[in-house]
């Protein structure tokens, strides 16, 4: 038999219902205080707006892909119109008529089946590109950033390509910024992690989106911890709730216009006074709930 | 008939707390749609009573009838998605995995793959705190298809928009750029680029305002949470001249919006005079441009 490489990584996924919570900011800033000791890789897994590596000033891009997707096309001179194909296509991406046969690009999800029911070998699939993934390089920190295609729908297959390309990395500590949001994106992104944290802020916005993205990963059955970012006099609602209902809050991160100023530049935290302290608790937490 | 959409690519610029005023700006003649249905929250501000619910079906899915399967495994590489796995001789589909196109089942020879009709979300329409008409969606975890919800949300609000005699529609749109903010923003007369006044706020509403030009939309921005950082401003201040991007006004970082959202009170009504004077003269700029 065969034995898959035994390689003991630990995948730490940033999530949160809603936007603007502070996944980017918490996971980069712990990505890159972790790299000052050790190999660390990150994962932008928010291929519609990827801004981990706008943190990274010193980052070297090292490489850079585009990537695709195969979309089915159909060769007008082999096909008799028979509609098998349509039939077959559950998205309706495919109309038929005894004039024309069309396929709409954008609804195809290159499940392959309308290949199998033509019975005229007519149809075949073409890459179409739907972005990019580029590797980025800062002392021990590797950054794998995915980029949609400004108007492409492909969310999910760019973030599925950056977890496979991920796979070929032999660093053991993996750190993902996901999507905001609780559905398809957000999922295909945290499957598979060992760990999520949930970032939320004080907020009847930030509790709301907190219980839907909770009853995501408990659906999914993934350890998983809340952070309190941006955390205020307005805390008790979130920590009232959380206690109420057994969820863990692992770390709580102060409001500070230091942080605010400093963070909407583009620059990182963690050397702010405080900050450090808090990123070691909420890994050695992380570390702890795992073991 | 008109439609406005507040859209931002990143969340957390405040797009919804924007919106939720616009529609008290004007909330003798709107109709509101939450468009983010990934986790609308705009209701939790101002639904008084909700009307109706409705399921929301899309597509399909499949799973295997343990008592037809004779375990061949035909099924397995068939499978574009890698849904299927097999434990002991037991193979399941992954209901989070599965894109529901029903390849498995050309490849079973036994008949046991069983399809259903895939009920992913609901659809709410709701009267809000002003007696007109709200409208919103929630997908279920992990499901695709938010466009197609979105695009019912719409359908929902213009209908009752006909039925309440209101002249406009404002759209509260999801965050990023991908599918489901392409169907919250088609078509709309307007779109108002709610622009955080950070580096990340600005990179992100820049890939926002490239998909507003490929859809042809009209498009005004606002700056928010400013007056931290007056270079970027001003560079984006540049950029949008260079753009021909009308600026409907700028919004200082405040704490007053979220303590407001803490009491349950729209930024609009918040105890800062300065900042319910400044919202008003914005959207006053916006309503003239509608």
């Amino acid at each position: 038999m065969i034995q898959e490489k035994s390689l003991q990584t630990m995948a730490i996924a940033f999530a949160s219902g809603k936007g603007g919570t502070g996944k980017t900011s918490l996971s980069v800033n712990l990505a890159a205080y972790l790299s000052c000791s050790r190999e660390v890789l990150l994962a932008d897994l928010d291929v519609d707006e990827p801004d981990a590596a706008l943190f990274l000033a010193n980052a070297e891009k090292i490489q850079s892909d585009p990537q695709t997707v195969p979309i089915a096309q159909i060769d007008t001179n082999k096909c008799t119109k028979c509609g098998k194909c349509v039939s077959a296509c559950n998205y309706n991406a495919i109309a038929v008529s005894p004039l024309y046969v069309k396929i709409f690009p954008e609804l195809c999800k290159s499940c392959f089946r309308c290949r199998r029911h033509c019975p005229e070998d007519a149809i075949s699939f073409r890459e179409a590109p739907i972005g990019e993934i580029s590797q980025y390089r800062d002392g021990n920190l590797t950054l794998y950033k995915g980029k949609l295609r400004t108007g492409d729908i492909h969310t999910k297959h760019l973030i599925h390509l950056v977890k496979s390309e991920i796979r070929k990395s032999d660093v053991a500590l993996r750190i993902y910024d996901c999507p905001p949001g609780t559905t398809c994106p957000m999922v295909e992104s945290v499957k598979g992690a060992d760990y999520t944290v949930l970032v939320t802020e004080p907020t009847p916005f930030g509790l709301h989106d907190l219980m839907l993205a909770v009853e995501v990963v408990r659906s999914i059955d993934i350890p998983f911890g809340v952070v309190i970012n941006k955390s205020d006099e307005y805390d008790g609602l979130i920590a009232t709730r959380c206690a109420a209902e057994g969820i863990p809050v692992i770390a709580r991160f102060p409001f500070s216009m230091e942080v605010f100023k400093k963070a909407g530049n583009g620059r990182l935290v963690y050397d702010v006074s405080g900050y450090a302290e808090h990123l070691d608790l909420m890994f050695q937490r992380i570390q702890e709930d795992l073991s | 008939m008109r439609t406005v959409a507040f859209a931002s690519g990143k969340g957390g610029a405040g797009k919804t707390s924007l919106s939720l005023s616009f529609f008290y700006f004007l909330r003798e003649q709107s109709v509101f749609a939450d468009c983010d249905v990934d986790a609308a929250d705009a209701f939790l501000m101002i639904e008084k009573e909700n009307l109706t619910r409705e399921p929301f079906e899309s597509g399909y899915k499949y799973g295997i009838d343990a008592g037809r399967c004779s375990a061949c495994g035909a099924c397995a590489p068939i499978c574009a998605f890698d849904a299927i796995s097999v434990r002991n001789d037991v193979y399941t589909i992954d209901q989070l995995s599965c894109e529901g196109c029903g390849a498995c089942d050309d490849g079973c020879p036994d008949q046991a793959i069983a399809r259903w009709n895939n009920r992913c979300g609901e659809l709410m329409t709701s009267r809000s705190a002003f007696d007109t008409p709200l409208v919103y969606a929630r997908l279920k975890p992990g499901e695709d298809n938010s466009g197609k919800l979105v695009h019912k949300v719409r359908q929902r609000a213009a209908d009752e928009a006909i039925r309440t005699h209101k002249p406009l529609i404002i759209i509260d749109a999801p965050p990023g750029i991908g599918c489901p903010v392409i169907a919250a923003l088609t078509g709309v007369n307007l779109l108002v680029v709610v622009i955080e006044c950070t580096r990340f706020g600005f990179h992100d509403a820049q890939r926002l305002i490239g998909l507003a030009e490929q859809l042809r939309l009209n498009h005004i921005a606002i700056l928010n949470k400013c007056g931290v950082h007056p270079e970027l401003e001003q560079t984006i201040r540049n950029y949008l001249s260079e753009k021909n991007i009308p600026l409907a006004g700028v919004i200082p970082f405040r704490k007053a919006f979220s303590d407001a959202l803490n009491k349950m009170q729209l930024i609009i009504q918040s105890e800062d005079a300065s900042l319910t004077q400044n919202l008003t003269e914005i959207y006053q700029t916006i309503h003239r441009m509608l």
